[in-house]
């Protein structure tokens, strides 16, 4: 089962993402906030990580840039989540490492079909 | 005369979307997160807190505990949920840490003769430095080529006392090799043991508090820090002031170890997340 | 060797050079920019000083501090100084800013409204979200009213978080209206059920 860590401050928000990604097969795992989010994703094995923009202490960009630096977490598929919706936000997101840049709120389908995407494997 | 004070027990306990507020602030406050296992012991200090208050039930408790400027509740409510015992090598694995990652690496950056300088605060009656100085003796071949200063501090000047004593009973002992007890305690009476007189003489042990900085006039010359389970007691403007004490006091390159549900999202983003074998620790920027 | 007692040398504090504090707040040095930071905390008008160099401090270490010595001399000043800030492009600037705007609950209590009623919408969401951080007693009559007044998504999300820990029964009807106001929101639908049943899920009042 691809495990996936979902890192933001908002308690609902998380809530929100653990409903859709569970319901869509995945095992999740929370972090309130983004030093925790990088100490979980180096410590653990993860298949997929969601990154919210706007946290404190930690902002999303610098977590995945801090992943990108760490060889165990260099490629682990990130999905960057953000209330921005302007192209230098995305830029800015993609800039930092991550593979995708989704604006909130995510609609469930979407959510499900990348977080997919992200983590399919390659048939042997 | 004064009327019986309620108990926690004539307190309705809290419902799940009660505890379910209450853990999300927990988490967020102390970085301690309490599973379900967990909720009937916190239940109980809720009630228990409900009670001594004179609260009408949970909402008026709290708004108490969110609202309050002084933090009053709220830090009677982290004293009830915390449990504080001590004894040598609590928490060993970042000690192994400590031998394995840090101590190699700020060895390599030491010039001949430089001293490495290792700092446990706060130390309440002793058992973490002397652990330190045990676990690194015991464990870390490189001991002998450096001259390595522990220090130990607390704002409790009577525990300051007996850790200057270094005796203890067989509980505080409990969890140490009996190797480690053979070479570093000798037994003074029917249940207790006193570090050996060359351990003793070699910890220097000071007061100093770290919710009123500056904790030290000698500026960035820690090697390795280990405040351990003391930040969490703080609110965040205190938490915010330590850590630049903190900060201070340690040199570039040097690490910080915070307790295991402390971690440095809740105080600041100042210090580099340093990921080890053994243990996951705090680095002050080069 | 081994183990030995500290030799008590005092290290004498660093010294910038002659140079008014104000420029060795910009110094090139972070270390030195620390120092100026700590004496001009002291000074008089030295947290204006501190509060204008918030937004353009590369250093987060730096930052951090400038942030420290604002919230311990909390002012409506200090906290007026802080707010442009939060339009920041950077959005490690703002989460830094409005978690120290959150560490000044009575100052902020007096700049709150201004704050939700701003015309840049992040700097209305860095406000809903000190809301529920901050200690300030209003905060749940504060966080309805935007709930009520808000048309933006994210606003009232931020809200619906906030009255999922501080609200009360007075609450629900803006709350279950959210629903209705929002159709085809599904995070929004979310959001409404978890904070009615938190609000539900305490003792009748």
């Amino acid at each position: 089962m691809a495990k996936v860590l979902v890192v933001d401050d908002a308690t609902t928000v998380r809530m929100y993402h653990r409903a859709i990604l569970e319901a869509a097969g995945f095992a999740v795992v929370e972090a309130a906030n983004g030093y925790e989010g990088l100490e979980k994703a180096l410590s653990t094995a993860f298949d997929l990580i969601l990154v919210d923009v706007n946290m404190p202490k930690m902002d999303g960009y610098s977590l995945v840039r801090a992943l990108r630096e760490q060889p165990s977490t260099a490629s682990l598929p990130a999905i960057l989540i953000s209330t921005e919706a302007e192209a230098s936000d995305a830029r800015q997101g993609y800039a930092a490492g991550a593979n995708l840049y989704l604006v909130k709120p995510v609609r469930p389908d979407d959510l499900t079909l990348n977080a997919r995407m992200l983590t399919a494997r390659a048939v042997p | 005369m004064l009327a019986d004070r309620r108990r926690g027990s004539d307190v309705a306990p809290p419902t799940a979307p009660e505890m379910e507020k209450l853990v999300d602030f927990v988490y967020r406050r102390t970085g301690m997160l309490f599973e379900p296992a967990r909720h009937p012991f916190l239940e109980k200090r809720v009630q228990d807190r409900i009670a001594a208050g004179d609260c009408d039930g949970f909402d008026e408790w709290f708004g108490r505990v969110r609202f309050e400027l002084g933090g009053q509740e709220c830090q009677e409510l982290i004293n009830a949920i915390t449990v504080n015992e001590t004894h040598f090598y609590r928490e060993e694995y970042q000690f192994r840490s400590m031998v394995t990652s840090m101590l190699p690496e700020i060895a390599a950056a030491k010039a001949p003769g430089e001293r490495i300088r290792i700092w446990s605060l706060p130390c309440a009656t002793g058992e973490e430095p002397y652990s330190i100085g045990m676990y690194l003796l015991d464990n870390w071949g490189d001991a002998d080529r450096f001259d390595i200063e522990i220090t130990g501090s607390d704002i409790d000047t009577d525990a300051l006392r007996r850790a200057r004593d270094g005796r203890y009973d067989a509980r505080a002992l409990q969890y140490l090799p009996p190797t480690v007890i053979t070479r570093f305690f000798k037994k003074v009476g029917a249940d207790t043991w006193q570090i050996c007189d060359a351990l003793r003489g070699s910890v220097e042990f000071t007061t100093a508090n770290l919710a009123a900085p500056p904790i030290s006039v000698a500026g960035p010359v820690h090697d390795l820090v280990f405040c351990r389970n003391l930040l969490i007691y703080f609110d965040d403007v205190s938490r915010r002031r330590a850590a630049e004490a903190l900060y201070d006091c340690i040199r570039p390159g040097g690490f910080l170890c915070l307790g295991h549900s402390e971690s440095m999202s809740r105080i600041s983003p100042i210090f580099n997340v340093r990921v080890f074998k053994d243990a996951i620790v705090y680095q002050k920027p080069l | 060797m081994g183990l030995v007692k500290q030799q008590r040398q005092d290290t004498p504090a660093l010294r910038g050079p002659s140079t008014p504090s104000l420029e060795r707040l910009a110094d090139a040095i972070p270390d030195v920019r620390r120092v100026a930071a700590r004496e001009l905390a002291g000074a008089p008008g030295g947290l204006a000083a501190l509060s204008a160099r918030v937004p353009v401090e590369p250093d987060r270490g730096v930052l951090n501090l400038l942030l420290t010595l604002l919230v311990e001399r909390p002012s409506r000043a200090v906290v007026v100084g802080l707010l442009p800030a939060l339009s920041s492009d950077d959005a490690r600037l703002r989460g830094a800013v409005a978690e120290a705007l959150a560490q000044m609950p009575e100052a902020l209590e007096a700049e709150i409204g201004a704050l939700l009623e701003h015309a840049d919408p992040d700097v209305r969401l860095q406000g809903v979200v000190a809301l529920q951080h901050a200690p300030i007693p209003s905060a749940p009559r504060l966080l309805r009213e935007v709930l009520a007044r808000e048309q933006l998504v994210n606003l009232c999300a931020a809200a619906l978080e906030g009255l999922a820990e501080l609200g009360g029964e007075a609450d629900l009807p803006a709350v279950e209206a959210v629903r209705t106001r929002f159709p085809g929101v599904p995070f929004l639908d979310f959001a409404a059920t978890v904070c009615a049943a938190r609000i539900r899920g305490g003792h009748a009042r």
